[in-house]
């Protein structure tokens, strides 16, 4: 271990209040990453879903079969935490209880990071650079093969070596979005066919991501 | 580090317990002599170097030891049930109002964190003033009253309906009269409750009064036209405007919307038409529309009774008595000039007077009569309805309660035990009152001598609507859920008057529904999307003034004479603090004076010479008593411009009880107010005498003159009309310049800005705007003392001076150096020397990161923490910056600003952000920064990123336009231009195109990316003295 390594968390595992299984939705399941995470195409952050999300489902699947015929002690939680009566149906917002999940990628608040401008502007231009496969999600790129995980751990090391090198390799595609015409157009006139990455527009400046 | 580890963080971090949290904040295990440095003992201090550095390795051992194996456990909490319409990092904007302004309300997860002008306001539509981007931190306010209070105690809204409920009966039963005192209420929904519930109470009566009244206007104008009003001015639409003492851009009435007129007539685009208006102002104290004045004349405040009668009499040819000026040669001189010119402008031209005496308005009017301003820039038939209090109501409430007639009093967004002239005669008439009842949201001055204080919404949780103009409505809607238990004022006045509908909101919305919307064809959900209605303006009438001004001129000349017995002094509104409501917003205590550059204080304005003939200085603190024995000690400020023999004293300071940013903060003027002839007056003689005591005011600028130096560059209309690059420095051939750099490409876009210094009127508002902005903190006034101020934007005030028979100062600003030998450029040390301070010219220009394409900052960082962009802008890493401070010290500009502390993590600045409430006003994309690094304008990098990324996803270029600064955004006279420099169609660039620019420093070589227009003066060069 070295000083390189210090503040770098890659499998960062912690125990969650729930034991959310991302294998079971995202794999067995193949529930679509944005029908929890809806924040990150909109938006910088990806959220986690509120529970009423989790509702859509769990308000009838409880998984009763592998409990004996009692809800699953897990989806249990959800219902706790909203204050919900399966048994009636109803509920009482009196006894709600935000769930408390650990955060497992930290990134610095000096670092701005915006989901959004990942998985739609760039979603294309990571697919190939990451190999990802047609029916991968572009999420994949980052946080690795999510629908193998039984619990979510931390798969890329987020540091900043890490987001400066796929800066620099990436090939923006940038056919098809206005917005790089003009830039682009300006651009080509200096680097006559060369690679066009975040980095050559400008994306490793100190101001780009540190603000 | 790969790891499997499940937990590697020891329990009491998992835990969060105290301890830990406390021991880590602490950078240093052991306490360091910070405390003795900062203290008395200075450098001097006992604990010798030696330990410092010991203690200083302990701690960068541990933190590194600590470091390898432990970061915070952070936790996510989501919504249970998310709103449909909050996506977490995406800010959603509502509608409302501030002050009867509709304005933008920003809120991020369901925090209000910004405010912004309403790009549909209408008449108002300009930008916001420092008080509305400042009102955001006033939600957040920790001296804030949690729940009601009943009896000293804290109570519930229960109680206090069984409480004053019986009370009310009680009042009722005897008789006896209750009385709603509020400051202006335009709102219609409040007027209907306040109905409801006289007709609940029919022994109620509304008195409305204002801290700063305009009583006089109103009551001049019933007088003259029998229509009890304050009008709506267009000074959009006068060539000449001629004001005695009314502070027009900044307190008058409209500020930022007068001001967003008045520009319109001077800036850029107008004189690209050809065409500027012309403004003499004459006054006592140095407003901020005296600065921005084409000629301003001081005058004594016994003199501007006088010198209306004079003008009057030049304009009309009559002879009345009273419009002697003997001292006065200049301004005597002046007003046979004006007069003239008025004439000449028939029905473009506008008059004028800050005065509240009725008398002197209606002599205004007879004035403005002859010139034929009625209907043109004065419209009397689309009133202003912000102002509506009458002083003589509320004096009469004084003695209604003083003999025992009132039983029940409610105060309603008022606080006359700190505001109001004659407070011993209301605090006494209070105490024989039975029910008392405050809407405060705080033990004020008035509320802690209150036996109810129903705490009040703030008006970002509020239901509302406002009446600014006849026919202008605009709404006000919350933005958050009440954050405390408090409940509004309205809803209150609902319960106890036992109305049908108690519910506010829905009242607001019945009351919409029945009487304002069907006029308009518009439905609720239409108002909540666009905020404001306004039908069109009716065709405003012609009016003439026929009355005999026969007993007006006596009134006024006594006044004249009374005032003219000693020392006069004015007592006015300021800018940062206006009437003191918003006391304790750090944000305006900390906003620099636009004139006098002073912060949280208030002090005594003296003109040069006269504090030397009573032989003060600059700091010295002197006792100012009037009359009636009030006596107060403040610091002496040297104010050049100030009219000999007055003194000017701001209004607003010297609260006692508002909460810990803004209690003890300067003193109270308003006892110095008094009450004569049915109105209150902002004048009144006192006596001056030394206390041998000194303070130094914390001023964030001590230097005044810009040394003859090109920085400032200016010319007079005539001039420009000739050669519109006059003053520019543009007509000389440019020197061949050489280059130690290499130029840097900017393929992309070019971010660069364009100022207007004859549009800016150095009003600040974009400066509280920056703060809220960038999250900048507030350092209190010892470290803005030792200059540690941090705002990003500055606003430099330069005085020159035309010293008689040496010229005109403008004509020499513009030639500068070259100039054809007058150069009445005045160097800082020669301002101590010069005899007559009076003709000061004043120029405001914005400061801020010039985002040099050379810049030398980025060169002597021995980090690389300051970097060149490609696309224009002088990035700052604050996680690389060690602190060296060099780039500080290499600025030209000097608008680089260190963090010396934890400005919102330490107990020594217990301004405002040092807990955690505070902090939600924090806007979250952009880095707090820690202590020891370095900042400075980013150029809004967030909102140029957010607004790339908002065209990237809809796959569209970027437009002019979509990226705007939130100075810029404030700012009610467009006075900053920012844009795309590669775009040659933006505004930006058109700008820059401009013959009157030029870069400030420029000679350095530095290629700043801001550059300024020069400042053109409409300057009748007969008037000079």
């Amino acid at each position: 271990m070295g000083m390189w390594d210090t503040g770098v968390h890659t499998g960062y595992q912690p125990v969650q209040p729930i034991k959310f299984s991302h294998e079971l939705h995202a794999g067995t399941n193949q529930i679509d990453c944005q029908y929890c995470h809806a924040g990150a195409f909109k938006s910088k952050n990806s959220t986690i879903p509120s529970l009423n999300v989790c509702m859509n489902c769990h308000k009838s699947v409880q998984a009763t079969e592998k409990y004996d015929g009692e809800i699953s002690p897990e989806i249990q939680k959800i219902y706790t935490a909203l204050g919900y009566d399966p048994a009636t149906m109803t509920y009482d917002h009196s006894k709600e209880k935000p769930v408390e999940w650990v955060r497992v990628h930290n990134l610095p608040d000096f670092a701005y990071f915006n989901h959004s401008q990942h998985v739609v502007v760039g979603e294309e231009a990571i697919r190939k650079e990451k190999g990802l496969k047609p029916n991968e999600p572009v999420c994949f790129a980052c946080h690795g093969p999510v629908d193998t995980m039984e619990e979510i751990y931390q798969y890329s090391p987020l540091t900043m070596k890490w987001c400066v090198n796929c800066h620099k390799d990436t090939k923006l595609e940038v056919k098809g979005n206005a917005f790089y015409d003009k830039i682009i157009e300006a651009h080509e006139k200096i680097k006559k066919g060369e690679k066009i990455t975040p980095a050559a527009l400008g994306g490793l400046e100190c101001g780009k991501c540190h603000y | 580090m790969e790891s499997n580890k499940k937990y590697w963080k020891g329990l009491e971090e998992y835990k969060n317990t105290p301890d830990f949290v406390e021991n880590n904040k602490n950078e240093f295990a052991e306490p360091l002599p910070i405390e003795d440095v900062l203290n008395e003992a200075g450098l001097s201090t006992v604990t010798p170097r030696r330990d410092f550095l010991k203690a200083l390795g302990f701690g960068l051992g541990a933190v590194t030891l600590a470091a390898c194996q432990t970061a915070p456990v952070h936790k996510s909490i989501p919504y249970l049930v998310k709103p449909e319409e909050v996506v977490p990092g995406i800010p959603n904007y509502y509608v409302s109002s501030f002050n009867g302004q509709s304005v933008l309300v920003k809120t991020r997860e369901g925090r209000p964190i910004k405010i912004e002008p309403n790009p549909n306001a209408g008449t108002f539509n300009c930008g916001t003033d420092a008080q509305a981007q400042a009102s955001v931190l006033d939600l957040y306010d920790v001296s804030k009253l949690k729940a009601p209070v009943l009896k000293d105690a804290e109570s519930n809204w229960a109680e206090i309906d069984k409480f004053v409920q019986a009370e009310l009966n009680k009042a009722q039963a005897s008789g006896k009269k209750i009385r709603i005192v509020s400051s202006s209420v335009s709102s219609p929904s409040t007027k209907a409750v306040v109905a409801d519930f006289t007709t609940a109470y029919p022994t109620t009566k509304h008195v409305q009064y204002d801290a700063v009244s305009y009583t006089g206007i109103i009551k001049a104008n019933e007088n003259s036209f029998g229509k009890a009003v304050i009008p709506k001015y267009n000074f959009d639409k006068a060539d000449l405007i001629v004001s005695f003492g009314a502070d027009f851009l900044g307190t008058w009435i409209s500020g930022e919307e007068f001001t967003s007129q008045y520009v319109s007539n001077r800036d850029h685009k107008s004189l690209k038409a050809g065409k500027m208006s012309r403004h003499f102002q004459f006054e006592a104290g140095m407003s901020l529309t005296g600065t921005n004045a084409d000629t301003r004349v001081p005058v004594k405040l016994s003199e501007e009774g006088p010198a209306l009668i004079a003008l009057y009499n030049a304009i009309t040819g009559n002879a009345l008595s009273g419009a002697a000026l003997p001292n006065n040669v200049t301004a005597d001189k002046a007003l046979k000039l004006i007069a003239k010119e008025l004439l000449q402008n028939k029905g473009k031209s506008l008059v004028v007077s800050g005065s509240n005496d009725v008398s002197t308005q209606i002599l205004v009017n007879a004035i403005n009569s002859a010139i034929g301003s009625y209907g043109t820039t004065i419209d009397l038939d689309n009133p202003c309805k912000r102002y509506a209090g009458n002083d003589a109501e509320f004096a009469e409430f004084i003695n209604e309660m003083n003999r025992g007639e009132v039983a029940a009093v409610f105060f309603l967004d008022s606080n006359p035990a700190y505001d109001v002239a004659n407070a011993k005669g209301f605090t006494d008439g209070l105490a024989k009152v039975g029910l008392k009842v405050s809407f405060s949201d705080r033990k004020d001055e008035t509320s802690t001598l209150c036996n109810v204080i129903a705490i009040n919404h703030n008006y970002l949780e509020s239901w509302g609507d406002a009446n600014a103009y006849e026919g202008y409505y605009s709404i006000v809607q919350p933005t958050i859920n009440p954050v405390f238990n408090s409940r509004q004022a309205e809803e209150s006045l609902l319960i106890w008057s036992n109305g049908p509908v108690k519910e506010y909101y829905q009242y607001v919305r019945n009351n919409w529904e029945k009487s304002i919307l069907p006029a308009l064809g518009k439905t609720w959900q239409d108002v909540l999307q666009t905020g404001v209605f306004a039908s069109a303006l009716k065709p405003a009438g012609t009016y003439t003034f026929s009355l005999s001004l026969a007993a007006v001129i006596p009134s006024i000349v006594n006044n004249s004479k009374a005032l003219a017995k000693d020392i006069e002094l004015q007592v006015y509104e300021s800018i940062p603090m206006r009437d003191g409501k918003h006391a304790n917003n750090a944000f305006l205590q900390e906003l620099p004076d636009p004139v006098s550059k002073v912060t949280w204080d208030n002090y005594i304005a003296l003109a040069p010479k006269f504090a030397k003939e009573l032989g003060f200085k600059e700091f010295d603190i002197v006792s100012i008593k009037d009359d009636k024995g009030y006596e107060i000690e403040l610091p002496v400020l040297i104010q050049p411009g100030q009219a000999q023999g007055t003194a000017s004293v701001a209004l607003g300071y010297g609260r006692t009880k508002v909460g810990k940013a803004g209690d003890n903060v300067g003193k109270n003027a308003y006892p110095f107010v008094s009450f004569t002839n049915g109105t209150s007056k902002y004048a009144t003689t006192v006596k001056l005498s030394g206390t041998g005591k000194t303070e130094e005011l914390a001023q964030t600028q001590t230097h005044h003159s810009f040394e003859g130096r090109n920085i400032i560059r200016e010319a007079t209309f005539t001039e420009y009309k000739k050669n519109p690059a006059a003053g520019s420095g543009n007509d000389h051939a440019k020197h061949k310049t050489y280059d130690l750099w290499d130029k840097y490409e900017k393929p992309g876009n070019n971010w660069v800005m364009a100022i207007d210094l004859n549009a800016c009127t150095g009003c600040g508002s974009c400066i509280v705007a920056c703060n809220v902005e960038n999250n900048i903190p507030v350092v209190g006034k010892t470290e803005v003392r030792r200059r540690r101020e941090m705002h990003w934007i500055r606003i430099d005030r330069y005085y020159s001076f035309n010293v008689e028979g040496e010229g005109h100062a403008e004509e020499a600003h513009a030639h500068g150096e070259h100039g054809n030998g007058i150069n009445s450029v005045t160097k800082e040390k020669e301002i101590a020397h010069l005899d007559n301070l009076d003709n000061v010219s004043v120029v405001h220009q914005p400061m801020l990161c010039q985002h040099c394409d050379h810049a030398p900052c980025e060169t002597v960082c021995p980090v690389l923490a300051t970097v060149h962009s490609s696309d224009g802008l002088n990035h700052m890493a604050y996680n690389r910056c060690v602190g060296t401070r060099y780039c500080a010290n290499n600025c030209p500009y000097k608008v680089r600003r260190f963090n010396w502390f934890n400005y919102w993590n330490d107990s020594r600045f217990d301004n405002y952000l040092n807990n955690e409430f505070t902090q939600l006003v924090l806007n979250p994309d952009v880095t707090t920064r820690s202590r020891g690094v370095m900042e400075k304008c980013s150029m809004c990098i967030q909102r140029i990123q957010a607004g790339k990324l908002q065209a990237k996803i809809e796959k569209r270029p970027l437009k002019d336009g979509d990226i705007k600064m939130a100075c810029q955004q404030a700012c009610s006279a467009n006075a900053i231009i920012f844009g795309d420099g590669n775009d040659p169609n933006s505004e930006v660039s058109k700008a820059l195109r401009s013959e009157r620019i030029y870069y400030v420093l420029e000679e350095i070589n530095v290629q700043p990316g801001i550059g300024y227009m020069t400042k053109i003066r409409n300057t009748d060069t007969t008037v000079q003295a």
